[in-house]
């Protein structure tokens, strides 16, 4: 197995740099390591990984048929909203489900967790979780929250700046496997893709949702600008895209990074605020029904 | 921040002892997150109740678990009333500018500036000379207000839907703006996003040409700035290609700029819905 190590130095992140952090500066000689094929870092049941292995993609949660599981046989599970890893931020509190009937926007098993504090990221050595993106437990369940995770932006409804989407892995470690694993319409829509946009695929919906897509195969999409779109049709591949807040290109961990935008009001006196809301709990009912097979 | 990027293919190392204790953390982290998790049973007693992975005695009495609070769209109309008043209002101020010899109330946002020029305050219909480059069946479709930043105009994309509209103009070959619109809104759900809400709309600052309250955000890719005017709610976004360099994504004079200088597309609508 190839052993890549990314190494960052003069004390930015590089993931942190990719995922829009400013993290306060550890030192001047930090180095960053983003191991895609770590000793540790097997997905597979021989890997000698001392974590666990059931639960994943693959896993056998034996004793468990009394749960929804995915196509895999893994049971799935999530954390409840707003509990993020220690130290990565104060969540954000939201059980609302805002679009009860959209379809799960990957094709396949996902994982929603952090890119940044967990094995791949550049601050997953704050919790002991150093390794590399393909962990098996980054491709494992239970999901867990990461609306407001801790970042250098602010987002209205974030007490401190944080992440104003969810990051949704894909069914495999794609450098492991190197399989394809696609993004979908989550709603009947039309998808909003210019050309002059090289970082995400927007889709409006005609009752006034807004989704963006992040870190998808921007150079080969399966939809075209403009074009109206139905519930579950592919957009594009599941990536690993992005670019600093300088403008270099620099690939991030593969994953889907999901937002969702609602004209939100409190009540229907007062003045909606159109912007992104979190996605989780709309997502664990997504999910639901596609484990049900009700999408 | 200046950072080098390097990259290098390294053999596996051995793990030393103090790696060894701190992959340990990680596994008790992980462990716990797995015995806090929740799991959903194929046959819930209700969907609302679900069980906690771990803790057996649940699994003969789930405790309830709060999943989810249901949100409602409610189906609106734009306040037309006050997009006439305001298109009304407008116009006499610039009459009256004009008797005092003012130079006409051109709105610009030049592409080489960060800062457009504060537009003289109010809401104008867009000019003729806008609306025939822009696609006339896109604006046809909606029936919300069409608002988009003057001096962008040659180049705008509309993505027009009934309930909802996008247009987006390449600023230059490394900004683009949008604007997105929507009359519909959405109501309800937990109870402390509804409070937490409330709160939020208690004296945001407003724009002061188009007199409606603002927010910005910003993201790893640019910047957001919503505002609600005439019952509906907008956003705006830049994308830039370095958005911690450019002035436009990194500082909020240029998104607030091009906010203000918001005309109306489809005032046409205005005489249409009394």
């Amino acid at each position: 197995m190839m052993h890549y190590r990314i190494l960052l130095l003069s004390g930015f992140a590089f993931l942190a740099s990719a995922c829009g952090r400013d993290f306060p500066d550890p030192s001047d000689d930090d180095v960053i390591v983003v191991e895609p094929g770590d000793g540790d870092a097997g997905a597979g049941p021989d890997d000698g990984d001392p974590v666990d292995d059931d639960g994943g993609a693959g896993g056998d949660d034996s004793g468990d048929g009394d749960f929804l599981t995915d196509e895999n046989g893994a049971v799935f599970s999530y954390l409840p909203v707003g509990e993020l890893l220690p130290d990565s931020g104060p969540g954000h509190m939201d059980q609302t489900v805002y679009r009860p009937n959209i379809a799960f926007p990957t094709e396949d098993p996902a994982f929603l967790n952090s890119q940044v504090y967990r094995y791949g990221g550049s601050q997953g050595s704050i919790n002991g979780m150093n390794g590399g993106q393909c962990h098996a437990t980054n491709f494992a369940y239970p999901w867990q929250d990461t609306f407001c995770e801790s970042r250098s932006r602010s987002q209205i409804m974030c007490p401190d700046g944080g992440h104003e989407g969810v990051d949704i892995r894909p069914a495999s470690c794609i450098p492991e496997t190197e399989q394809v694993h696609w993004a979908v319409a989550v709603e009947d829509g039309r998808i909003i893709a210019p050309s002059s946009s090289r970082y995400t695929v927007r889709l409006q919906t005609e009752d006034g949702t807004l989704y963006r897509y992040m870190h998808l195969k921007m150079d080969e999409l399966a939809v075209g600008d403009g074009e109206f779109v139905e519930k579950g049709q592919r957009i594009g591949q599941i990536s690993n895209d992005f670019f600093t807040s300088s403008g270099e290109r620099v690939p991030t961990t593969y994953h889907l990074h999901f937002e969702m935008y609602q004209n939100y009001a409190p009540d229907d006196e007062t003045d909606p605020i159109f912007d992104q809301v979190s996605p989780y709990m709309t997502l664990v009912n997504a999910y639901e029904k596609k484990l049900r097979g009700e999408e | 921040m200046g950072a080098v990027l390097a990259v290098s293919v390294a053999p596996a190392r051995p793990q030393d002892a103090a790696e060894e204790a701190t992959a340990t953390r990680g596994e008790v982290l992980q462990q716990d997150l797995e015995s806090r998790a929740i799991r959903i049973p194929v046959s819930p007693p209700t969907r609302s109740e679900t069980t906690v992975a771990g803790d057996e005695a649940a699994l003969a009495t789930p405790p309830a678990v709060r999943r989810g609070d249901p949100a409602e769209i409610v189906r609106r109309g734009a306040d037309w009333r006050a997009v006439r008043d305001t298109l009304s209002e407008t116009a006499v101020a610039d009459n009256i500018r004009a008797q005092q010899g003012a130079a006409p109330a051109e709105i610009t946002a030049d592409r080489g500036r960060f800062e457009p020029p504060p537009a003289p305050p109010g809401l104008r219909s867009a000019a003729e000379q806008l609306r025939a480059a822009l696609p006339a069946p896109e604006i046809a479709r909606v029936e919300a207000p069409l608002l988009i930043p003057a001096g962008l105009r040659e180049e705008f994309n509309i993505y027009g839907m009934q309930n909802i509209y996008t247009a987006v103009s390449a600023i230059d070959q490394n900004a683009y703006v949008s604007i997105s619109g929507t009359c519909n809104r959405v109501i309800g759900g937990d109870p402390n996003i509804v409070e937490a809400r409330r709160r939020l709309a208690e004296g945001p600052p407003q724009l002061p040409g188009l007199r409606a309250e603002y927010h910005i955000s910003r993201n790893d890719f640019g910047t957001d700035l919503s505002f609600s005017k005439f019952g509906c709610g907008y956003v705006v976004t830049i994308e830039c290609s370095a958005p911690s360099r450019d002035p436009r994504c990194a500082s909020d004079d240029y998104i607030i700029g091009l906010a203000d200088s918001m005309v109306l597309v489809n005032a046409e609508r205005a005489e249409q819905n009394p």
